[in-house]
């Protein structure tokens, strides 16, 4: 309830650190106040900001060095990049949720179950490109909703909640494709996925539009502001007059949106879809976003760490690839990666 | 051989020069209830670390049952001593049984270390039947009342000393921190009945309150601490509340006079308050000038603290009105924001700033809207210069303000957090303790703040329990008892001693006389 400090003491305690306060002040804070700089000045904070950064350097150099035909080849990054947009676009929209402070674990299940959805009523079912993609994006939306609903109204556990919510699309999702892949996905879908501008196939490029929206909201508008204050102290956030409750709702909705999108990304590039496709890609977003939170703005979830960090993800799995070692190489980097992510923005963060 | 419960012998304690002890002996024997009064900054929570071992005496000694303690000292080591302390926040866990939350620590364990759950129920059963306790061992804390919480953080505290009969010695000290601060007055006198027939079973109990009918009913002896020095120890008997009272506030009630008031006869009203009740406050009603500085006191727990949180809607009021300028108004910290309402909470970690974030986005939050520009974007030189206005302005010192705001000292903080409302320009600030927990340059200046806002025709509702503060601060304060307005003091009326002679209830016949 209501907290109060219990004594006055503190009148005759702090009586002497009170004397020197008075003088110096205006001195101390003319050099203090270009702070941005000030940050960066020293090695060490240097460090803390590019860790990341630099661990994604060191990785390209490494592997450059030891497999320099194929590792740099100009056609590879193209088909790195090309290859990760779902999960830039997962991890991307996840850094929101995870900024307002909520944990969603539903999104490997929903990307999944998006894909199918897509896949089932263009495919199977032989509606409309558009019209299947408006049906999905609104199942995706009542999936958000209920995730909300749970989360912020009637207060449940949302990492419980959420795991939950993931099986059950994953089970829908088998349920619709009978368990088996669907194919045959109309050439407008495919179409839109399999472009490419610069090389790179059109949705790393969509997945970095993204990026930049969720960029200038989250670290250039007054609502980005309350979404990180609404995750790093609820309550203070709440008596300052921002509504908690919508931010925390509006956040769930990007994340569902997020897989959504990542989910239609799939079926593009693959041109098929099938149940369980998704989970892969929960942990490294998880990964992805705990690792850009402890780089660029060490501390907190940003969407410029993330996308550095799927980076990192990538030319370490790729390059491992190289030397022959296949897919269990990819959970064992992708977990270890999470583990260190965590430790280093709880280091760095403090 | 009569062993005391505790002995302290000449204790004297200073802090930076100020004496908050001044050769203070105090002896609490088996088998009594002695009750330690005093009002806040008399001495009494720095007596109390002392015992506990956290401060150590400049001179003199303590000893509990006649072991003498030896600074710096441990918790073990106290327990050992057999000493025992209900703090005022009990500390059980609420998921757990009560059984849990007694025993934890000494469970009685069995082959392979496994715990022997049924001789522990028998055991806590039994326990809780010798304090007329009828709850079951493996009812969760969460579903217990108020009294029954408290009642159990008692059973824990004595069994601690009681369980030390196998050890050959007897008795121990049990040392109760306001244990009675949540309870209503009926849960009280059960929870006292109680405490009074263990301790007559051998044990001392040291009885730490603000309520001056508590030891009146339950002491059998009484000490009271005033200015670091004990001005009464000795028996309950021949004392009344009167005579308590004058004691503690330690001035024949007198009223003192306070120069330079100002008055508020033909101003508008700025906030009407009709039996407004929450969980605390019952059915109060008072209002407030534009302009006016209103403070809101009482001793722990009477209710004043609660106002704050009900008028900016933190909290949902029970029933009663509230209108704003002459308007309607239904609490919502939303809402209050649009109106002009502006709050700064008595509980800085959880409800001021937000640690992680950093001084230059905490004190930005409020002025945010104010500098949106094309497109949403806010540009940083704007922030900046904010920032730069508020350092300034209100003297902040810090290293750079896009450190993190757990960086800053607690005074620094809650100078940013009251400038950054009235930066924003409020009508009325509403504020808990706003000066509590900070050093003695910070409240004053924070005093100069919500002086300066006032002088410039804003309002200011405030509770504190800091009364000195709220003396130097308000025009005009509200002292609440029980939940309700006890007195009301205006103009030269408003001194540290009318304050606190009224939070005891020693000004209302001659304040009523004068109205």
């Amino acid at each position: 309830m209501i907290s109060l400090n219990k004594d006055s003491k503190r009148a005759k305690s702090a009586g002497n650190a009170a004397v020197g306060l008075g003088g110096g002040v205006d001195e101390e804070f003319r050099g203090a106040v270009p702070g941005r700089s000030l940050a960066l000045s020293t090695p060490k904070e240097f460090f803390r900001h590019y860790t990341v950064v630099l661990a994604l350097i060191v990785t390209i150099v490494v592997f450059g060095i030891l497999r320099p035909q194929t590792f740099l080849a100009l056609s590879d990054v193209k088909t790195i990049l090309t290859g990760q947009s779902a999960l830039f676009a997962l991890a991307l929209t996840l850094t929101v949720a995870l900024g307002a402070g909520e944990i969603d674990l539903s999104v490997g299940g929903a990307l999944g179950f998006s894909s199918v959805l897509i896949a089932y009523l263009s495919a199977v079912r032989h509606i409309s490109v558009p019209l299947s993609l408006a049906i999905s994006l609104l199942v995706m939306l009542a999936v958000a909703a209920i995730n909300s609903f749970l989360i912020v109204r009637i207060q449940v556990n949302g990492l419980i909640a959420t795991l939950a919510m993931g099986t059950v699309l994953d089970g829908l999702s088998q349920a619709i494709s009978n368990s088996s892949t669907i194919g045959n996905i109309p050439s407008r879908i495919l179409k839109i996925m399999q472009g490419r501008f610069l090389g790179v196939g059109m949705p790393f490029w969509y997945a970095v539009l993204v990026g930049l929206i969720i960029w200038y909201v989250l670290h250039h508008m007054q609502s980005g502001r309350f979404l990180y204050f609404t995750g790093e102290g609820r309550e203070a956030a709440r008596l300052a007059g921002i509504r908690v409750n919508r931010i925390r709702t509006i956040s769930l909705f990007v994340s569902a949106l997020g897989a959504w999108f990542a989910g239609f990304i799939l079926v593009g590039q693959t041109g098929a879809a099938q149940a369980g496709t998704g989970d892969p890609y929960l942990l490294p977003a998880y990964a992805a976003t705990f690792l850009g939170a402890a780089t660029i703005k060490p501390g907190r979830f940003n969407p410029v760490g993330t996308f550095v960090a799927v980076l990192l993800l990538a030319a370490g799995t790729t390059g491992l690839q190289l030397f022959g070692l296949t897919d269990w190489v990819t959970n064992v980097f992708d977990g270890a990666i999470l583990i260190v992510a965590i430790g280093l923005a709880t280091l760095v963060g403090r | 051989m009569t062993t005391l419960a505790l002995s302290v012998e000449d204790v004297t304690k200073t802090f930076g020069g100020t004496a908050a002890l001044k050769n203070v002996s105090l002896n609490v024997e088996l088998g009594q209830v002695h009750a330690l009064l005093g009002h806040n900054g008399s001495g009494k929570s720095t007596l109390i670390k002392v015992i506990s071992g956290y401060h150590r005496p400049d001179s003199g000694r303590v000893e509990v049952n006649g072991h003498e303690v030896r600074y710096p000292t441990t918790a073990l080591s106290l327990k050992a001593y057999g000493v025992s302390f209900m703090h005022q926040d009990i500390g059980l866990v609420p998921t757990l049984s009560v059984l849990e939350n007694l025993r934890v620590g000494r469970l009685e364990t069995g082959a392979l270390r496994h715990v022997r759950w049924g001789m522990e129920r028998k055991t806590v059963a039994k326990l809780l039947s010798s304090f007329a306790l009828e709850i079951s061992p493996d009812t969760p804390v969460s579903r217990l009342s108020s009294t029954e919480r408290s009642l159990v953080g008692v059973v824990r505290a004595f069994q601690d000393v009681s369980g030390r009969d196998s050890s050959g010695e007897e008795g121990g000290l049990v040392i109760l921190d306001e244990p009675t601060a949540a309870l209503p007055e009926e849960e009280k006198k059960r929870l006292f009945k109680v405490i009074k027939e263990v301790a007559a079973r051998g044990v001392g109990v040291l009885l730490v309150t603000h309520h001056l009918e508590e030891p009146l009913q339950f002491a059998d002896r009484v000490s009271v601490l005033r200015d670091g020095e004990l001005v009464e120890s000795g028996d309950i008997k021949g004392h009344s509340y009167e005579s308590l009272a004058e004691l503690v506030v330690g001035h024949s009630v007198e009223m003192s006079k306070k120069t330079g008031a100002r008055e508020f006869g033909d101003a508008d009203e700025a906030i009407v308050v009709k039996d407004l009740s929450g969980v605390v406050l019952n059915k109060v009603s008072f209002s407030v000038k534009v302009g006016e500085i209103l403070g809101l006191t009482g001793l722990m727990g009477a209710g004043h603290a609660e106002l704050p949180f009900l008028l900016y809607g933190a909290e949902r009021p029970e029933s009663g009105s509230v209108s704003v300028f002459g308007k309607p108004y239904t609490p919502d910290p939303v809402r209050a924001r649009s109106i002009g309402l502006a709050f700064v909470s008595g509980d800085r970690i959880r409800a001021g700033g937000v640690l992680t974030a950093s001084f230059s986005e905490n004190v930005t939050l409020p002025v945010l809207h104010t500098m949106i520009g094309r497109l949403g974007w806010l540009p940083s030189g704007k922030e900046e210069s904010v920032v730069n206005s508020i350092l300034r302005q209100f003297r902040i010192r810090l290293t750079s303000p896009h450190l993190p705001f757990s960086t800053l000292s607690g005074g620094s903080q809650q100078k940013a957090l009251i400038g950054r409302w009235i930066g924003s320009g409020p009508k009325v600030m509403l504020l808990q303790e706003p000066t509590a927990g900070v050093d003695i340059g910070a409240s004053q200046d924070i005093i100069a703040m919500l002086r300066e806002f006032a002088g410039s025709g804003g309002t200011v509702i405030f509770s504190s329990e800091q009364y000195e503060d709220v003396a130097s601060l308000s025009d005009r304060v509200l002292v609440f008892r029980g939940g309700g307005i006890a007195a009301a003091l205006s103009g030269a009326e408003v001194t540290p001693e009318n304050i606190l002679a009224s939070s005891y209830g020693r000004l209302e016949a001659s304040m009523s006389a004068s109205h």
